[in-house]
């Protein structure tokens, strides 16, 4: 294991290895799997909401491919001596010639494994000023959720939880109700679309004044969230959400970036974002969603009109145009020019 | 302002006061104090917001007399609402501590100060909250901003820093003859 500095080997964030002793089924679709640091050490601490990069090789070590998926983990992140996520299988379509994701690979785990991990990375933390905790959790995107209803519960926090799902495929939904049990929390369940969307507006109508809200789940759930948090007059820093996917973004129009240090010229294509021609160029930029939403790939940017495409970035770190997310934004007009501080 | 200029953590208050955010679900307006100058603008805010949303005034006689009044009236509001404070420059500004206590936000939060000069409020004197360092309490003191007063509980002479806590309320003051030697 590795360590930097002078930090104990259990707040360690580096890729590093750890081995798989647990796997369980929760849904036919979701697998649950714990981790653990194979010599025993305690794992490092995370804010709830926090995710865990995994290294995958959908297609086997021979020949296939190399991934990093992120998974949110779902304890409370205090002194974990294991990490425990849940993974939604998601075939590839018959067909489609691409090879199975990560999560198929996810699957395939057996206890005893070992896998490369990195992190825990907090994006989904809660504000801890807040007075009140409304959770909405949408099918799998429940796994940060559960965490930040732990997280509450142990420290004595209230939280209002509202799980969406399919009858039959509803993970950690026992885990939920055992929660609920717990003073400060409850919980309130929804199965149909309708239902989700009244529960939503009749719930965001009624929190105490100083209440934040996060919420996890599909792109619908999350557009209905926010209509309905608006109409409620709720302002947008109060209303937080994780996205575990982005909608279909057009090509774009060709731009070029100018590379600060090196002085090189990028050209980028209809169809190519600016990261893929960075690493082309032999600039490797870190990245991971590639969709806009995880903000791994950000940028800084010294110069250029840019056109944000991404669900990160807030309006005021927008209208700042320092900094631009390399996976999907690009240059404001067909053959802007933008400098990139890199 | 000049690069050298010191940044002062001080309230800017509104000339006029600003219309009512119109994308609130409720309101919550408070009249502190009986300037009348403070419940025309309570009153006025009261009816523009009434033809958005439901609307509440509460007008008390001040915060140190009225607080539970006051919390009792945050305490029920949902999140939502906008809270709007009226009234003199000490009670506005610890009721606005009080309401971020609550847990209101920046953004949901409008108030109008009869008794200070728009802009920045060094030099005015008024009625000021004033944390006294030495007695660690909060009192009501006439003073401004770099001026020097008396504090009503330790009779220290003071200097009222340039700083603005938005957590209290207050602001700071310590002894004005800390620097020299007895």
């Amino acid at each position: 294991m590795t360590s930097a500095g002078h930090l104990h080997p259990s707040y360690d964030v580096s890729p590093r290895r750890l081995m798989v002793v647990e796997v369980r089924d929760l849904t036919p679709e979701v697998r649950h799997v714990v981790l653990v640091d194979p010599h025993g050490t305690a794992l490092t601490p995370h804010e709830p909401g926090a995710h865990l990069v995994v290294t995958t090789t959908p297609g086997g070590l021979a020949g296939g491919t190399t991934k990093r998926n992120a998974y949110s983990l779902t304890g409370d992140g205090v002194v974990p001596r294991q990490y425990a996520i849940s993974v939604l299988r998601k075939d590839a379509p018959t067909g489609s010639g691409d090879e199975s994701g990560g999560s198929v690979w996810m699957h395939g785990l057996g206890v005893g494994d070992v896998i490369e991990v990195e992190g825990p990375r907090s994006s989904f933390a809660p504000r801890h000023d807040q007075r009140h905790c409304l959770l909405v959790a949408g099918g799998i995107g429940v796994t940060p959720v559960l965490s930040h209803a732990r997280a509450a519960a142990r420290w004595g926090g209230s939280v209002e939880v509202l799980y969406s799902y399919r009858p039959g495929h509803a993970a950690h939904l026992d885990d939920l109700r055992a929660l609920a049990e717990t003073p400060g929390v409850s919980l309130r369940e929804a199965v149909t679309v309708d239902e989700t969307l009244a529960l939503l507006r009749d719930r965001l109508a009624d929190q105490p004044l100083g209440t934040h809200a996060y919420a996890c789940g599909p792109p619908a759930l999350l557009e209905a969230y926010l209509v309905a948090g608006r109409a409620v007059g709720w302002i947008d820093e109060r209303l937080h959400l994780e996205r575990f996917s982005a909608p279909a973004l057009d090509p774009g129009s060709p731009f070029s970036a100018l590379i600060v240090s090196s002085g090189r010229r990028v050209d980028v294509a209809p169809g190519t974002s600016l990261l893929a021609a960075l690493h082309d160029a032999g600039v490797v930029v870190p990245s991971l969603c590639r969709q806009g939403v995880c903000g791994e790939c950000v940028v800084p940017v010294r110069s250029g009109e840019l056109e944000h495409r991404d669900l990160v970035l807030s309006d005021v770190e927008r209208r700042a145009g320092d900094r631009m997310l390399s996976c999907v934004s690009r240059g404001a007009r067909s053959g802007a020019l933008i400098e990139v501080d890199l | 302002m000049s690069p050298s200029a010191p940044v002062l953590g001080l309230p800017r208050w509104p000339v006029e006061p600003e219309p009512v955010d119109p994308t609130g679900a409720s309101y919550l307006v408070l009249c502190l104090g009986r300037d009348p100058r403070a419940a025309d603008v309570a009153a006025e805010w009261a009816a523009e917001a009434e033809r958005i949303a439901p609307t509440r005034l509460l007008s008390v006689d001040g915060i140190d007399r009225d607080r539970p009044k006051v919390d009792v009236a945050l305490h029920a509001a949902r999140t939502g609402v906008r809270v709007l404070v009226a009234g003199e420059q000490y009670d506005v500004l610890l009721t606005l501590a009080l309401a971020r206590e609550y847990g209101a936000a920046p953004t949901e939060l409008q108030c109008f100060v009869v008794d200070a000069v728009p802009g920045h409020t060094t030099g005015h004197t008024t009625g000021l909250p004033v944390y006294c360092a030495h007695c660690r309490w909060t009192y009501r003191m006439v003073g401004a901003p770099c001026g020097e007063t008396t504090c009503p509980g330790c009779d220290r002479h003071l200097e009222i820093h340039p700083h603005h806590s938005a957590l209290r309320g207050s602001f700071l003051a310590s002894d004005a003859r800390a620097r020299e030697l007895a």
